[in-house]
């Protein structure tokens, strides 16, 4: 038993580019402020949850509004990335019906556009901390870039595994809405993790974001690298997981199509 | 592998499951939680074997439901053979669809490298043929409108010229052909023309006969997820032209309840009084004739309406046919029929024994005339008869026999005709009706 062999050579990079700039252009033609909201949705929540918290909880914490910055960051990437990454196939169906393409160029495609917000949002948080003064060496730039990739790398993970299944369970879309909000208030984000008692906390590490935010605000705004045998147990946890979610993609996607 | 061959297709059946009820959400999953899913299972394909030779241009022809779209996106690599497989040696355009990703929101410009790259283009690549695109399209003033704006044609243009400038060496086309005005289909037969002067592999689905018989090479007649007949192009044209005829022509019985439980519309004959006994067919009988001949064409005459044998006939009179068999092996309820084409190939007229209900019941050895007699509407021109001679389920062919006599039909009183026939009609005309 064997599928097709096609021996197209591969232009896949330049496909992913394009579907995602054409993906661009769709979302912000016909806006006014067009691009203007990556940075506006996450700043608007960030002021709100500053102006709340910072002023009732941690009036005496001057980095509690760099963290929460640093934290709300972070999460809308994955937010982003997880979500538009596990529809992508089922919003792409018109193509996919058509013709050949590997489905990860899909997924991959749909997911630039979080993490072009991203970055934008990182030159936002590369000024905030010049302005708080903690702008951190190069070192801890690149431990913070390591967890940045991390969290791709997861919201990938994830993209893999929930694009195929949501062909058919359609209603992965709302449970995937209302995890994240839990998952939201289960990451140390508008908290300190240091905030929770150490059995919670404990719980909270399940969560993968919750050690990958605690650990950049460490890097970004304490200067210091937090707990690097926890970093190194989950990346040993992380990569079966992506390996399996990408076998699993290659498997899932050989009766996809006519099921969409 | 064999280097000469482009495709190899090697015992693929491919079935869909189609769930009687459709469970979509986590829900309904749950609720149903403890009833088994009731799917319907459709073959679509059933052990198809065949080679495409590089350079070859190979069509493939069948009813609705036949199973070639199926088979194509098998071999586009957009569904995946549940057994069997697929080599494809080279590289593979396929334009199942013209415009695939086309997005109308943005310009003819931009669209042309989205496409283009869906097909497996560079941007360089893309860069270098660029021009050449848009002059084939014609559309070089409304490059940067956006494709909204387009009307269908244009945008049907647009995509067929990306479509033919992606230039692999296989070619897979669904009918891809039949786009745009007069001329601009003339450029695309050209193109099409070229493509078979470079040597290219192409795969042409289609239901029009004029470029099947024109272009190809060898032709597969699909059948119900299987392949009847792969060869030369007017006998599997016949074929199919001819089955299609005998399906409509007994589409009052189609009501009754048929054997075949798939869930399409089926294309099985079901023939009055049979209980269903029919045996199944060896494949290998439908895949050729019969080595051993049962029947065999000894004659045919032509006779005018005063009996006399001719080749020339005048319109407005009638005719007979007499076709001359012998019998070599005794037979249940043949069906004889003939096929009229024309000098394009066109099937003008079919008819058999069994449409026109004609008693035969067994026929043992020995000679056999069928007449036919026929009112002559046929416009001025040649003629071509087949004659084919069939179980009564019409799937097995005991002979089948193409041009097997020519005649002429002069006399016409109307000069002007480009139809293939002329029927008695009256044309009036009311002005200013009430």
């Amino acid at each position: 038993m064997r599928a097709s062999v096609i021996k197209n050579k591969s232009n896949h990079w330049e496909v992913i580019w394009m579907l995602a700039k054409t993906d661009l252009k769709m979302r912000y033609q016909g806006s006014w402020l067009g691009a203007v909201w990556v940075f506006l949705k996450p700043f608007c929540l960030f002021l709100i949850l500053n102006f709340v918290f910072s002023s009732l909880f941690y009036e005496n914490n001057p980095t509690y509004t760099i963290r929460l910055l640093v934290g709300l960051i972070l999460w809308f990437f994955f937010s982003e990335a997880t979500t538009v990454g596990m529809n992508s196939l089922l919003s792409k169906s018109d193509i996919l019906r058509k013709i050949y393409i590997p489905k990860w160029i899909i997924i991959i495609s749909a997911t630039v556009h979080s993490g072009l917000a991203f970055c934008f949002n990182a030159i936002i948080l590369f000024l905030f901390l010049i302005g708080y003064q903690v702008f951190p060496d190069i070192w801890h730039l690149l431990i913070f870039f390591i967890y940045v990739v991390l969290i791709y790398g997861i919201s990938l993970t994830f993209s893999f595994f929930a694009a195929p299944l949501i062909v058919r369970f359609r209603d992965l879309n709302q449970i995937w809405e209302v995890l994240l909000q839990v998952l939201f208030y289960a990451s140390p984000i508008i908290y300190p993790i240091t905030a929770v008692p150490p059995k919670v906390q404990t719980l909270l590490y399940i969560n993968p974001m919750t050690l990958l935010i605690e650990h950049s605000k460490v890097a970004l705004v304490d200067h210091s690298v937090a707990r690097v045998d926890h970093l190194l147990i989950f990346i040993a946890i992380f990569i079966p997981c992506f390996v399996g979610s990408m076998l699993y993609l290659k498997s899932a996607s050989r009766n996809l199509i006519e099921n969409m | 592998m064999n280097l000469d061959i482009a495709i190899k297709v090697d015992h693929v059946s491919k079935s869909f499951r189609i769930p009687r009820e459709q469970r979509n959400t986590i829900r309904e999953h749950v609720i149903r939680f403890r009833k088994r899913m009731v799917y319907e299972s459709f073959q679509a394909l059933n052990d198809v074997s065949f080679e495409i030779r590089k350079g070859e241009f190979f069509s493939i022809i069948g009813r609705n439901g036949s199973g070639k779209s199926t088979l194509l996106k098998i071999l586009a690599g957009i569904y995946s053979p549940d057994s069997g497989s697929v080599v494809v040696n080279g590289e593979l355009s396929p334009f199942l669809e013209l415009g695939v990703g086309f997005n109308p929101e943005l310009s003819g410009k931009d669209n042309v490298y989205l496409n283009g790259m869906i097909l497996g283009l560079s941007k360089l690549e893309i860069d270098r043929v660029y021009q050449k695109i848009v002059d084939f399209s014609e559309l070089d003033r409304f490059i940067h409108l956006k494709v909204k704006n387009y009307s269908s044609g244009m945008h049907v243009r647009l995509a067929f010229s990306v479509a033919v400038h992606a230039n692999k060496e296989i070619l897979l086309m669904d009918e891809v052909l039949a786009v745009g005005d007069a001329n601009f289909q003339v450029k695309c037969f050209n193109v099409f023309e070229q493509f078979i002067r470079e040597g290219k592999t192409i795969i042409f689905v289609s239901h029009d006969p004029g470029p099947v018989q024109k272009y190809s090479d060898r032709v597969m007649y699909l059948e119900s997820g299987k392949p009847a007949f792969i060869g030369r192009a007017d006998e599997a044209l016949s074929r199919y032209m001819y089955t299609d005829v005998i399906d409509k022509g007994t589409g009052d019985q189609m009501a009754k309840p048929s054997r075949d439980d798939s869930v399409q519309g089926k294309t099985t004959v079901v023939i009055p009084g049979s209980t269903g006994e029919t045996p199944e067919t060896p494949e290998a009988e439908q895949l050729q004739r019969k080595a051993e001949k049962v029947i065999e064409i000894t004659q045919v005459q032509v006779l005018n309406e005063h009996q006399q044998p001719t080749r020339e006939l005048n319109h407005g009179t009638c005719f007979y046919l007499h076709l001359h068999y012998s019998i070599l092996q005794s037979l249940t309820e043949p069906v004889f029929g003939i096929i009229i084409h024309d000098q394009k190939k066109r099937v003008l007229f079919t008819t058999n024994t069994y449409i026109e209900k004609v008693k035969i019941g067994k026929i043992d050895p020995g000679n056999i005339i069928i007449t036919y007699r026929i009112d002559n509407y046929f416009s001025t021109g040649k003629y071509a008869i087949s004659s084919v001679v069939s179980d009564r389920t019409q799937r097995i062919f005991y002979e089948w026999k193409d041009d097997v006599f020519n005649f002429r039909v002069t006399n016409m009183k109307r000069l002007e005709n480009s139809g293939g026939v002329d029927l008695p009609h009256e044309i009036t005309i009311e002005k200013n009706p009430v």
